[in-house]
């Protein structure tokens, strides 16, 4: 009798057997799924069933009546929303959105293809409110609601990042983040949340941002900031909190006040405002832009966003500037206006610099600072020297929701060619409508979740990869706070040697300040380049030839 | 196993027609099903729209597919990020007629290492658009069946169509794009893994179906001559509500007439109305005026939200220990810093 | 005839069925992909995978420089390590090349005069438990990096609330454990420091 040899011996111990999607089940492997929401996070948010569970467990402590509960939840839901029943009735499994997903890309798991992940929650609803479903069953792709199906709904709509990419491609439209969004309600119903999306909900409704900051904290840190340029710059900036008849109110993601390197990008933020004199305040209690509510429900999505309206009409502002992050202007601009507004006491955005009226936000009032910038750049309105970046080689990344959900992609491309002589973009098909995201959007950033996350950002970091051997690239721009914490450990395992930075800290190195000092370093404390004089003009990112400089 | 299925599921179909023709069942498969069928089909059709239709759209979510309208020095995407009615038409229309959104998904050059090799991703959207328009050609073609006098566009099309002579009848293109597109996206379904992971019986019964339609057609049309006249006649007394059965129409044709009639049928209740689902999709169907205009939700409901009250309440001592100002220095904040200081 | 001659001979058969080893690994609905869509930024698994196995086996076969090898086991394993995989099943690929090799030599249809001696294939046999060696440095190297980044993200995002100590609300409501307040929505970027670029805000924090 013969031993198997090597490789037999493998493929018996480690190919599962073939069998159809319905049948396998879901597998909590350490590395690829988030901790469960704490109760105590639920119960500030008096959202259902909080407990203490985990997705390891076999029982998931559910109420005895689950299973009414979420057909109950989903009945309702395909009545609000005609999304949801067109996505469930409209998909002919073409498979063309099949390879799109940065995880499928990534992981090669086959439930992360989106139609798959559609289908998780399409065969219930087939199941049960679909006449041919209900008498033909797996004929026609329906299965029962069961809690193994429960199970696979949180380990995959808990790895779906929201972004859209798929639904690009979808000849029906059809938007995974969509179903994603409403199956995340579904599972919210039953307490099933995640750690990472919980307390930053529940700290935000409280303190007013996800960290939890308490008032005089929140402004502790944006101290630290004014001092910081006042290192760097000699010049001493006073911004204001909470103050009464202000013209305008600056709401960023609070992973720019306190976050490395999101901090660099509020100094821009804050230098940008006293380049130009604005007249403008913070608020420590709508001290949160982002809003993860989004990647919990619509009903609390609305509760979190309700700050931002009602913190503008007490302080009597005219209108909104919102800071650099993803989600966050998902929320601003497809959801704000219809769940709090209408603004009325806010009045149509016009820059106090330029005179430049914000059409495109006349309803909503509220303003992408890219678009403001842009706009002071193309009026003359900021003094800039772009050879302060000159030891930078840019690429820009494009955010999954201000790309998908919104179309700002030339404004802040217009922002870094006016800042920084060396910018190359990334191949076509990974940036724009087609970027691929850096997989921990929509709340799947927590370290436990790192090798799905490394995964997931394998195609964005592929295509920095490739401009970095081909242009010599080593900063990584992007106008999204979760960005800014997701991609320096993304760059950081497939890229080394790419640092990443928001666009306003770009801004903020190039901009001459109409009181500064000499200025030696950058923002982060690095020499300025030498002056090279010769080399490319102002805004030409193809005529820079020149190796990067890289500190050691 | 599915499509093992759906294959016999197909062919029974085929067997019952043939048999009920044999059997002198022409009243119902020639009169009795039809009606049926064209009852449900419309009846369906209606319903699932109205169903549709009915559900609101509470937030405005277009998918945004290149440069928005924003400062009026940036050109904007006016077709793929539409920000008038104009532009929602014409990004629905390439999405309905050409298939806009299919023909992203593939490119033409790829690299790999020194060489360069052409690699040709486009074939489901060809064999889409071929399907889909022949299917629209053949069908208004058979309104020479269903109208008295036959519009001249018919006429147009047939000649158009039929180009080709092949023994003394004309050869319509559209006859053999059909059967060699559905036979693609079949064999596609079949043979690449991914696909045929996510497919269903309910994937592979209509491609079925329509190879059939497709199929008896032809053989009906090139090489089992069907009785043209007699056709014209049933089909007339159909749609005018006066049902004649003519004799000498072969079992073929009752095969064919009854694989329509079950296609009619399933039409509404399958996926099959993704046809109608394209006008509807809150991500193609939408302007990104979403700042510019406000979208209502008309189920909007009131929420609980954390009042700045609320919020000073509890955090005040902090707030005025800090020097932000305070709406009021209320009995909790023991300290006497000014509660009004202005940063500048 | 030499096995060396042999093996550059076979080189295309080879590093095909070596792939195909390689793709076992994944699902055969995902292997259609990995493989058939060609282009690097849609599909760099599977296009890295391509690249490398066959410069590996050109280097296997060639020169045999262990500074070059890493280089190019470096992106084979750099993915694997993040994939659901035992470490055992991430580098069984490379132990299997034996058994690949010899059914490409062996199925050329050939009768090969003289028949290769056995030392040959005794050092082939080397040269692939080398690789296979150094391989187990570079799958390590990338996993020690896993937790290197997991271990800089906890740490950063503690020493900034430490730093700031009870200026930032411990938890969602009081009497927390510490734990929520450690997970903030977005973490304090391990960057800083390790790139040069983090300066004095890093030196600072972590000083």
């Amino acid at each position: 009798m013969s031993a198997p040899k090597p490789q037999e011996l493998l493929k018996v111990s480690h190919r599962p057997p073939r069998t159809g999607w319905m049948d396998t089940p879901v597998e909590f492997r350490k590395g690829t799924w988030c901790y469960p929401g704490k109760p105590k996070s639920l119960e500030v948010l008096d959202l259902p069933f909080p407990r203490q569970w985990s997705p390891e467990d076999e029982d998931w402590k559910l109420p005895p009546n689950w299973k009414e509960i979420v057909l109950e939840g989903l009945r309702e839901r395909l009545h609000r929303f005609r999304s949801l029943q067109i996505f469930m009735d409209a998909c002919v499994r073409c498979g063309a959105c099949a390879d799109k997903c940065h995880f499928f890309i990534g992981s090669g798991d086959p439930k992360n293809m989106p139609v798959l992940r559609a289908e998780l929650l399409r065969s219930v609803y087939r199941r049960e409110f679909t006449t041919a479903g209900k008498l033909l069953g797996r004929m026609v792709g329906a299965r029962d609601l069961d809690e193994r199906v429960l199970k696979e709904w949180f380990y995959y709509f808990f790895q779906c990042t929201e972004c859209r990419r798929c639904s690009v491609f979808c000849p029906f439209g059809i938007d995974t983040a969509e179903i994603t969004i409403i199956a995340r309600e579904l599972l919210n119903l039953l307490g099933l949340n995640i750690d990472w999306i919980a307390t930053p909900i529940a700290n935000c409704y409280r303190t007013g941002n996800h960290l939890g900051l308490l008032p005089h904290a929140f402004k502790d840190m944006v101290d630290f900031c004014v001092d910081e340029i006042q290192n760097v710059t000699g010049v001493g900036i006073e911004p204001t909190f909470n103050r009464k008849g202000a013209e305008i109110l600056f709401v960023a993601p609070s992973g720019d006040v306190f976050a490395d390197p999101g901090i660099y990008t509020f100094m821009g933020y804050l230098m940008l405002f006293h380049a130009i004199g604005l007249d403008y305040t913070l608020s420590t209690y709508a001290s949160e832009g982002g809003n993860f509510g989004l990647f919990t429900s619509h009903e609390v999505m609305k509760r979190l966003n309700a700050k931002i309206y009602a913190e503008a009409k007490r302080l009597g502002v005219k209108w909104i500037i919102g800071g650099e992050c993803g989600h966050m202007w998902r929320v601003l601009h497809q959801y704000m206006d219809t769940m709090n507004g209408p603004a009325d006491s806010l009045e149509e955005p016009v820059s106090p610099i330029t005179g430049t009226k914000f059409e495109n936000a006349r309803s909503t009032r509220m303003v992408h600072i890219c678009e403001f910038t842009a706009d002071l750049i193309r009026h003359g309105k900021l003094k800039l020297d772009p050879s302060r970046n000159d030891h930078l080689v840019v690429t820009f990344h494009d955010s999954c929701n201000p790309s998908r959900a919104m179309g700002l992609l030339d404004e802040p491309r217009y922002i870094i060619r006016n800042v920084c002589r060396h910018f190359y973009d990334m191949p076509e098909n990974t940036i724009r409508e087609y970027t691929f995201c850096c997989g921990s959007g929509a709340g799947l950033g927590p370290d436990e979740n790192l090798e799905m996350r490394l995964r997931g950002g394998l195609p964005r970091a592929n295509a920095v990869k490739y401009v970095r051997e081909k242009y010599g690239v080593n900063t990584l721009a992007c106008i999204c706070a979760i960005d800014r914490a997701a991609l320096p450990p993304l760059m950081d395992y497939w890229v080394p040697g790419v640092g990443v930075a928001g666009v306003h800290e770009l801004v903020g190195n190039a901009l001459i300040l109409p009181d500064e000092g000499e200025r030696t370093t950058d923002l982060r404390g690095n020499p300025l380049p030498q002056p090279a004089g010769a080399g490319a003009g102002n805004g030409d990112p193809g005529g820079a030839g020149a190796a990067p400089r890289r500190e050691a | 196993m599915g499509m093992g299925i759906s294959l016999a599921l197909t062919v029974a179909l085929i067997l019952v027609a043939w048999a009920g023709a044999a059997a002198g069942l022409q009243v119902v498969l020639g009169t009795v099903i039809p009606y049926l069928a064209g009852l449900t089909f419309l009846g369906g059709l209606i319903w699932r729209v109205v169903r549709w239709a009915r559900a609101p759209v509470p937030f405005r979510i277009p998918t945004t597919c290149g440069q928005q309208k924003s400062l009026p020095w940036i050109r904007y995407a006016a077709v793929d990020n539409p920000a008038t009615t104009l532009g929602v038409v014409a990004r629905v229309a390439l999405e309905v007629l050409l298939f806009r959104s299919l023909l992203r998904n593939s490119r033409f050059e790829l690299r790999e290492g020194p060489k360069l090799v052409y690699f040709w991703e486009k074939w489901l959207w060809v064999a889409g658009l071929a399907f889909h328009w022949s299917l629209f050609v053949i069908l208004t073609r058979h309104l020479r069946f269903f109208t008295q006098p036959v519009p001249a566009f018919v006429g147009w099309l047939e000649g158009a169509d039929g180009f080709f002579q092949v023994w003394l009848s004309a050869l319509y293109l559209t006859d053999v794009v059909v059967l060699v597109a559905v036979t693609y996206l079949f064999l596609r379904r079949v043979l690449i893994p991914q696909v045929r992971y996510v497919s269903l019986p309910a994937d592979y019964f209509p491609l079925f179906l329509i190879m059939g339609i497709a199929g008896s057609g032809v053989l009906m049309r090139y090489f089992f001559r069907v009785d043209v006249t007699a056709v014209k006649e049933l089909a007339l007394g159909l749609v005018t509500f006066r049902p004649v059965l003519p004799a000498g129409l072969s079992a073929l044709f009752y095969v064919h007439l009854f694989l329509v009639s079950v296609l009619l049928v399933y039409f509404p209740f399958s996926k099959l109305v993704h046809m109608a689902g394209i006008f509807l999709s809150p991500t193609r169907n939408l302007a990104n005026t979403n700042r510019e205009r406000r979208h209502i939700n008309p189920w909007n409901y009131p929420v609980k939200v954390h009042t700045y009250e609320e919020y000073e309440e509890e955090f005040r001592k902090h707030m005025i220990a800090a020097g932000i100002p305070v709406e009021r220095a209320g009995p909790s904040a023991q300290v006497g810093i000014p509660a009004e200081k202005e940063g500048q | 005839m030499s096995l060396h001659v042999l093996l550059s001979e076979e080189k295309p058969t080879v590093v095909a069925r070596w792939l195909d080893l390689l793709l076992e690994d994944y699902p055969p609905e995902t292997v259609r992909f990995l493989k058939g869509q060609r282009d690097q930024f849609a599909n760099p698994v599977g296009s890295v995978f391509r690249q490398a196995i066959a410069d590996l086996y050109e280097e296997l076969i060639g020169e045999g420089d262990p500074g070059r090898a890493v280089a190019l086991l470096d992106p084979i394993l750099r993915i694997r390590a993040v994939q659901d995989l035992p470490a055992s099943r991430a580098l069984a690929f490379l132990p299997g090349l034996k058994q690949v090799v010899r059914e490409a030599v062996g199925s050329n249809g050939r009768s090969v005069q003289p028949p290769v001696r056995p030392e040959e294939w005794r050092e082939l046999d080397d040269r692939i438990d080398q690789l296979t060696l150094l391989a187990f440095d570079v799958y390590l190297g990338c996993r020690e990096k896993i937790h290197e980044i997991r271990f800089t993200e906890l740490r950063n995002r503690t020493h900034l609330l430490l730093e700031r100590a009870g200026l930032v609300a411990a938890d969602a409501s009081p009497g927390g454990t510490p734990g929520g307040a450690l997970s903030p929505p977005v973490g304090v970027g391990p960057q800083a420091g390790q790139d040069g670029r983090g300066g004095r805000r890093a030196e600072e924090g972590e000083g």
